[in-house]
């Protein structure tokens, strides 16, 4: 009875370690701010993706446009999102126009950093270009806690860990 | 009376001459007799051959649209700044203009030049499924973007194809052989499993959906969606909505007309945002569609028609209850203060309709009051800020993100807005909740410094900082749309 009750013990005991072990990895909030130039034109569509070494997707981030309608406007991350069924209303939040800024929380899982992980940030602008690679850095320590200029109508965008 | 008369049309006239200096964003310039002689002088007297409209329409798009002659379109495809795959109106180049017009020499040229078959525009058009929603049928057409990387089994994103889009210009089933032979089935369905009929009963082609009744395509049938034909063709086309008697029409041939799909929309929700004839209305009702009910976005009859429909109709459509919210918490009146006329809000008013609403996201009407300001039409704006201020609408009240009616007036660039705002108890220097003053934003989006010198006169800071430690200042030297030489005083 004694032994048996150890055994138990010692199982659930095990099970928790095993569940400390496993749990998801550890993951970091960052203060992110997109900075939008003075380009004329309407609100642009962005999206902040997390990409794997090799540019493939691997998680949406953040999405600004809530119109669904115009997501297949950022050409690439559509090919990779149009048929996933990933809900994305609690990362979703309205368009910044020409000058504006927005600021956003995102979270990125520690493991991610330093192993050449990339962040992209596209952008479409209803009657003008696309832009694929408004915004793409690798993943590092420093670089999460930097400026990086912009290509198409991102200005720059900042990075802040957050404690 | 007769001098103010000339006044008025001096002003209009005044107006018209300032917002289109450019004669070539002018619709109506380019004509098939134009030449390239009369371009070259127009060019000469100071009109761009590059600029964009505000909408994205150039003086290569225009002349395409207006069928203006092959050496027109030549002249101004060789200047620079007129790139092959310039990006127009909607995301769209001229490949697609010219096909859409069905103009087979231009496209040729542009093809010729370098022209990309696989531009898609904003809406998810290719240029070969542009071409077909121009009611093209011209085979060459087709073959000619097919021999340059097109392909005709293309798809929108919607899951159309060359006949989804073709189909509601189709005048016989016989102009449709060609892309049938090329492979297009009569019988495919886009992603929402509406066919050629659904396509066709959208624009009201009734001529070609008898066709298709005979040609055994079938008509009867609930879409993926829950959809019917009768609620797509409720949906109407650009440029007005279909008769009753082409809905009796459809009735007639066995398809329910009283049809919900599966986001709990009907006819009467998709005729309330546009539809002005009562008496398809009073069809729809007839047939057992609920006049009031919400769909499943919380929208009501009500709630569209106070958007931008007509006085008498929001009036016929007021069984719905006036208080009514949507999952967005918005009501029929902040659709009425945001879009429509003073008369439709007095009417909600009058009806009840609560002025003190805040949505979920924290706005008030005074938010969408703000939104229907417009540069160009002051007049319904100052209309409803009259009514609605008079009615007590608190001004003061911080919206959504914290930002005060300042923060979300700044980057409308008009001083008068703003001195009006800050008449009433409002902070000036208040942050939202991205860490930004009225005057950083001023400063960020202002394309003068009139803007920020007014916001400093009511009484702005210069020298609070941003979240980021940035200065009023460090964000002005950064807006591209600044003089430099005029921003020292922020210093």
């Amino acid at each position: 009875m004694k032994l048996k009750l150890v055994t138990i013990t010692i199982a659930i005991v095990g099970l928790f370690t095993l569940a400390a072990f496993t749990t998801v990895p550890k993951t970091s909030q960052y203060k992110c701010m997109i900075q939008l130039k003075n380009y004329e034109g309407e609100g642009a569509y962005i999206v902040v993706s997390l990409l794997d070494s090799k540019g493939n997707y691997i998680e949406t981030l953040n999405v600004l446009g809530d119109d669904p309608e115009w997501y297949h406007d950022l050409t690439k991350w559509w090919g990779y999102f149009e048929n996933k069924n990933s809900k994305i209303d609690a990362i979703t939040g309205a368009t910044i126009s020409g000058g504006q800024r927005a600021i956003k929380v995102i979270k990125i899982d520690d493991d991610k950093l330093d192993k050449g992980y990339k962040i992209r940030f596209e952008t479409a602008v209803e009657d003008q270009k696309y832009v694929a690679d408004d915004v793409t850095f690798e993943l590092t320590s420093e670089s999460v806690n930097s400026k990086v200029d912009g290509t198409g109508y991102i200005r720059y965008i900042r990075m802040l860990p957050q404690k | 009376m007769k001098k103010l008369f000339t006044l008025t049309l001096l002003l209009i006239v005044g107006t018209i001459t300032a917002q289109d200096a450019n004669v070539f964003l002018n619709r109506g310039f380019f004509k098939p007799t134009t030449t390239v002689k009369e371009v070259q002088q127009k060019v000469k007297e100071g009109n761009s051959p590059v600029d964009l409209s505000s909408n994205g329409f150039d003086a290569t798009t225009n002349a395409i649209l207006a069928d203006a002659s092959l050496d027109v379109v030549k002249y101004l495809l060789s200047i620079e700044g007129n790139v092959v795959n310039k990006v127009t109106h909607d995301g769209r180049t001229y490949l697609f203009w010219a096909g859409m017009k069905g103009n087979l020499p231009v496209m040729k040229h542009l093809l010729k030049l370098g022209a990309k078959t696989d531009v898609i525009d904003d809406k998810g058009s290719s240029a070969l499924l542009f071409t077909a929603g121009g009611g093209q049928t011209n085979p060459e057409l087709y073959n000619l973007l097919i021999d340059n990387g097109a392909s005709i089994n293309e798809t929108n994103p919607k899951g159309a194809n060359a006949l989804h889009q073709l189909i509601g210009k189709a005048k016989s089933l016989k102009e449709l052989d060609y892309f049938i032979k090329k492979g297009l089935d009569l019988k495919s369905t886009d992603k929402a499993g509406l066919n050629v009929v659904d396509y066709a009963a959208r624009v009201g082609n009734k001529t070609i959906i008898e066709e298709l009744v005979k040609k055994g395509v079938s008509y009867k049938d609930t879409n993926l969606d829950g959809s019917n034909a009768v609620l797509i063709a409720s949906q109407g086309g650009r440029g007005g909505g279909n008769s009753l008697e082409f809905f009796k029409y459809l009735e007639g041939l066995g398809i329910a007309a009283n049809n919900t799909n599966n986001d709990g929309v009907n006819p009467i929700h998709n005729l309330s945002y546009s539809g002005k004839d009562k008496a398809l209305f009073q069809y729809f009702i007839e047939k057992g569609v609920s006049i009031s009910k919400a769909d499943n976005k919380g929208n009501t009859p009500l709630m569209n028609a106070a958007g931008r429909n007509s006085l008498e109709i929001v009036q016929f459509l007021e069984a719905a209850n006036v208080l009514a919210k949507n999952k967005e918490g918005k009501t029929a009146l902040m659709n009425a203060v945001r879009g429509n006329s003073k008369d439709v809000v007095v009417f909600l008013i009058d009806k009840g309709a609560d002025i003190k609403a805040v949505d979920a996201s924290g706005n008030s009407l005074a938010y969408y009051l703000l939104e229907s300001y417009s540069k160009r039409n002051k007049k319904p704006f100052t209309e409803k800020w009259e009514l609605l201020t008079e009615k007590g609408l608190d001004i003061a009240r911080v919206q959504s993100e914290g930002n005060t009616l300042l923060h979300l007036a700044v980057t409308k660039n008009n001083a008068d807005l703003l001195a009006k705002i800050a008449s009433y108890k409002i902070d000036v220097n208040a942050k939202n909740a991205n860490g930004l003053t009225a005057l950083h934003i001023a400063a960020m989006t202002s394309n003068n410094v009139d803007n920020i010198k007014k916001l400093i006169a009511l009484g702005a800071k210069t020298d609070i900082g941003t979240d980021f430690e940035e200065t009023v200042y460090d964000l002005a030297l950064e807006n591209e749309l600044l003089d430099k030489n005029e921003i020292e005083f922020l210093k």
